[in-house]
């Protein structure tokens, strides 16, 4: 027999009186070319639920990536029940009580859930061999601490998504718990199971422990937080105690004000457009209807993991689709697959080009030539012809370059997009999906992008483009298409596309909520 | 540089070294030698290593070679016809590659172990077939044992040809450049609207007509046919390929590369040959040999 004091071990909560325990004075974390935090404060009472909002690339995860100790600060330090510490390794940072429950559920699916609990700390027998007894022993001590209702022993193949998510918080208890950190807890969960996981992280709070919280869904902080932090563009905007500040505020803090130089000019051309009808994929994209006008941008904004990239797939006839037609001008013309797509003018530049949008070993005009290749009949190239059309585009759209014989990798991250613009255009596509058309790429190339795309509308191009840069979408789109959930919630006009709208309907705010119930 | 440069300043340096030690190595009459002892290696080279540009291993290469052999004897034994032969192997070829190259595709799992369990299903035809026996050809179709003009071998102008058509292929048709895209990415290539798996089925058939090749050059020089005649060239070949710079994971290469590739291996042997260096030896340099053009073409291509 192991005596019962073995077990207490495994949920140990140190309760401290309502005192500050952590504090981080004056962070700064550089990025070649990018400043992720600047001159960063934050702090944390036990028994508190700090929630960290902005939008993507705003600094939260940087920040706590520096409090789990897997990244470290440039200038600045951390202060941890009283301890001052400039730098921390995870191992250090778990020491201290600070553990982790990161978006993606890192679980091993063909275990139990006891073993997944006590993976890297298995239970053992004197003689050293594998004890699920006490595994499951410890579990269900862990369980009964912060109030969760699992069958230890279950597999966790069998458990619901919303299960996975608590099994991932009880995980952490294993360890002694005294920050917890929680990125994005409901990213993937469906509204009506939520209630189960915040029980559970009520019940983690009225236990002392001081909670960091990232979410994008203003509603739940709301619901659970004590304060918010809004971090914009690596700088902490502001802090305020929840009952201090409404939602209108909080969106305003996460936009900030932000004057671009470019200028969108369009020429809609209204007798002749293009139908998006009921496209849905089961558990992914949810009947999408739309129409683009000749001539029109139309922006499609939305969280990622919305469903924006699949529902281009399925427009690109690339994955299966349950339901979808594609209408030009009347005309059906619903692609069965890319190579079908492409022969019906349609051009789809994906999000990630070095994944799925480029050759980066092979020479610029190979690439950009590719689609016109397939096109073009004959079993011979015209590499003269190819060479001097390659060319004549790239002089076009400005791709930096001494010659298009270089090889795209060591071209710049806004060049090597351009190389993708390029072979859509010498295709001559009519219909271009763009999917993050500026990600990864410079503030001065993201302004040509801009001017090609206000030109290529201006041809009478029909673009669709996917943005999770919100001052982007709202500059650049004629009308705003929103993603959520795979549903498109809401098409914005006019006055409506402002970035305060976008974000409003892409969190799903409160307010919106309500009028859809 | 490149890996041609590099495997071409290798070549000049062993070259004269060698000579020095020995100066009968740079008779015409050796040199010649150099390129007969890897002419069906060669040859093996440029169908292997077009579908490793498309993205694909091809390990079916050695018991392919024997079962066309075994049926190349049978055919010209039976109907002494050097055409019918001929076109019987190179049809056979392109049918075999075809089927490969179908359930490459079709198989959701990777060529490597796809051919490696087709070649152990066809080393096993290849002795049913053969009754594990082995079978001459009398003395038929044995032209390519002859030299053209008394000094060049046949089989290395085979080899030559069928280089110069594969860089033509690589270097001017739509078909090569396909091949090298999809080979590079195959996900960009299908979103661009590349017919990726029938693309990646015709490298197969294009490797199995040069294996019909390679099978009637060397079964001619040999004259008889063992159940087991091709297997030892499939991992030669493929080192020939990879010492040429072509890379395993597809989308790189040259017809030149894979020229350099098979002769680098001639030239290794018979140095050693005619610097009177124990034969045991071979072996250790060939591989040394492939580690140190592996080494290069892994430095020049660092930035990946």
């Amino acid at each position: 027999m192991i005596p019962p004091a073995f077990f207490t071990g495994a949920c140990r909560v140190a309760p401290t009186e309502g005192k500050k325990i952590l504090q981080a004075v004056g962070i700064r974390k550089t990025y070649p070319g990018v400043t992720a935090l600047d001159n960063v404060d934050f702090d944390l009472y036990e028994g508190e639920m700090h929630c960290l909002v902005g939008k993507n690339g705003a600094g939260k995860s940087t920040l706590i990536e520096i409090i789990a100790g897997s990244i470290s600060c440039d200038k600045g330090k951390l202060e941890v029940f009283g301890q001052e510490f400039t730098h921390l390794t995870p191992p250090e940072s778990m020491a201290l009580g600070i553990q982790t429950v990161h978006q993606t559920n890192q679980l091993i699916e063909g275990m139990t859930v006891a073993e997944n609990i006590f993976i890297g700390d298995l239970k053992t027998t004197r003689a050293n061999f594998f004890s699920m007894g006490d595994c499951v022993r410890a579990t269900e001590e862990i369980f009964e601490f912060i109030d969760i209702n699992l069958d230890p022993r279950m597999l966790v193949a069998k458990l619901s998504p919303v299960e996975k998510k608590i099994l991932c918080i009880a995980r952490v208890f294993s360890n002694t718990v005294k920050i917890l950190i929680l990125d994005e807890p409901t990213a993937s969960l469906d509204k009506e199971v939520e209630e189960k996981l915040f029980n559970v992280i009520k019940k983690i709070k009225s236990r002392g422990v001081g909670i960091i919280y990232i979410s994008h869904n203003l509603g739940e902080i709301f619901t659970l937080g004590d304060r918010v932090t809004v971090f914009r563009d690596g700088n902490r905007i502001s802090t305020h105690a929840i009952e201090e500040i409404d939602e209108k505020q909080l969106i305003e803090d996460m936009i900030g004000t932000k004057t671009g130089t470019f200028l969108r000019e369009s020429q809609i051309v209204d007798n002749e457009m293009l139908e998006i009808r009921n496209f849905s994929r089961d558990g992914v994209v949810n009947n999408v209807s739309f129409t683009v006008k000749k001539g029109e941008i139309f922006g499609i904004g939305g969280l990622v993991g919305s469903g924006r990239t699949e529902l281009a797939r399925l427009i690109f006839g690339v994955d299966k689709k349950d339901s979808g037609e594609l209408v030009y001008n009347g005309k059906d013309i619903t692609p069965k697959s890319p190579v079908d797509a492409i022969e019906k003018g349609i051009g789809f530049l994906t999000e990630n080009r070095r994944k799925d949008g480029l050759m980066v070993a092979a020479p610029i005009y190979e690439n950009v030539s590719l689609v016109k290749l397939i096109k073009t009949k004959g079993g011979f190239l015209k590499l003269k012809e190819e060479l001097k059309e390659t060319e004549h585009i790239a002089d076009q759209i400005n791709i930096a370059t001494p010659t298009i014989r270089q090889i795209v990798r060591n071209l710049s991250g806004g060049n090597q997009q351009k190389v993708v613009f390029a072979k859509w255009i010498l295709a001559n596509a009519d219909i271009l999906i763009l999917d993050e058309p500026t990600i990864g790429i410079d503030v001065g190339a993201k302004d040509e992008i801009y001017s090609l795309m206000n030109e290529l509308s201006r041809q009478g191009k029909i673009i669709i483009m996917i943005t999770s840069d919100n001052p982007e979408l709202v500059t650049v789109s004629d009308r705003i298409g929103i993603m959520r959930k795979g549903s498109m919630v809401k098409i914005l006009e006019g006055e409506e596309t402002t970035e305060a709208k976008v974000l409003e309907y892409a969190l799903g705010s409160q307010n919106e909520r309500k009028r859809n119930e | 540089m490149n890996q041609s440069v590099f495997l071409i300043v290798l070549m000049v340096i062993i070259g004269i070294v060698v000579s020095l030690i020995n100066p009968k190595f740079l008779a015409v009459r050796n040199l010649f030698n150099v390129i007969l002892q890897v002419s069906v290696t060669g040859i093996i080279c440029a169908g292997m290593g077009t579908v490793l540009v498309s993205g694909n291993f091809d390990l079916t290469v050695g018991p392919q070679i024997s079962i066309l052999g075994i049926v190349m004897a049978l055919v010209v034994i039976n109907t002494d016809s050097i055409l019918l032969t001929t076109v019987t192997v190179l049809v056979l070829g392109m049918a075999i590659g075809t089927f490969n190259g179908f359930l490459v595709t079709r198989i959701k799992a990777h060529s490597f172990i796809v051919t490696l369990a087709l070649s152990t299903v066809y080393s096993g035809v290849a002795l049913l077939m053969s009754g594990g026996k082995y079978t001459s050809l009398g003395g038929r179709f044995s032209f390519f044992i002859g030299k053209l003009f008394g000094i060049i071998p046949w089989p290395s102008i085979v080899f030559v040809i069928v280089i110069i058509l594969l860089f033509v292929v690589y270097r001017y048709t739509k078909f090569g450049r396909l091949l090298f895209a999809i080979g590079g990415n195959a996900d960009a290539a299908y979103l661009s609207g590349v017919k990726v798996n029938l693309y990646k089925i015709l490298a197969f058939t294009l490797a199995g007509g040069v294996y019909g090749i390679a099978t009637l050059v060397l079964v001619s020089q040999l004259g008889v046919v063992y159940p087991t005649t091709g297997n030892t060239y499939t991992l030669t070949a493929l080192a020939a390929i990879v010492i040429g710079g072509v890379a395993l994971q597809g989308g790189k290469g040259s017809a030149l590369g894979i020229f350099l590739g098979a002769i680098m291996f001639g030239l290794i042997n018979n140095s050693l040959i005619v610097t009177g260096v124990n034969p045991f030896w071979r072996d250790v340099a060939l591989g040394i040999i492939i580690l140190i053009a592996v080494m290069f073409s892994g430095m020049i291509s660092k930035d990946d």
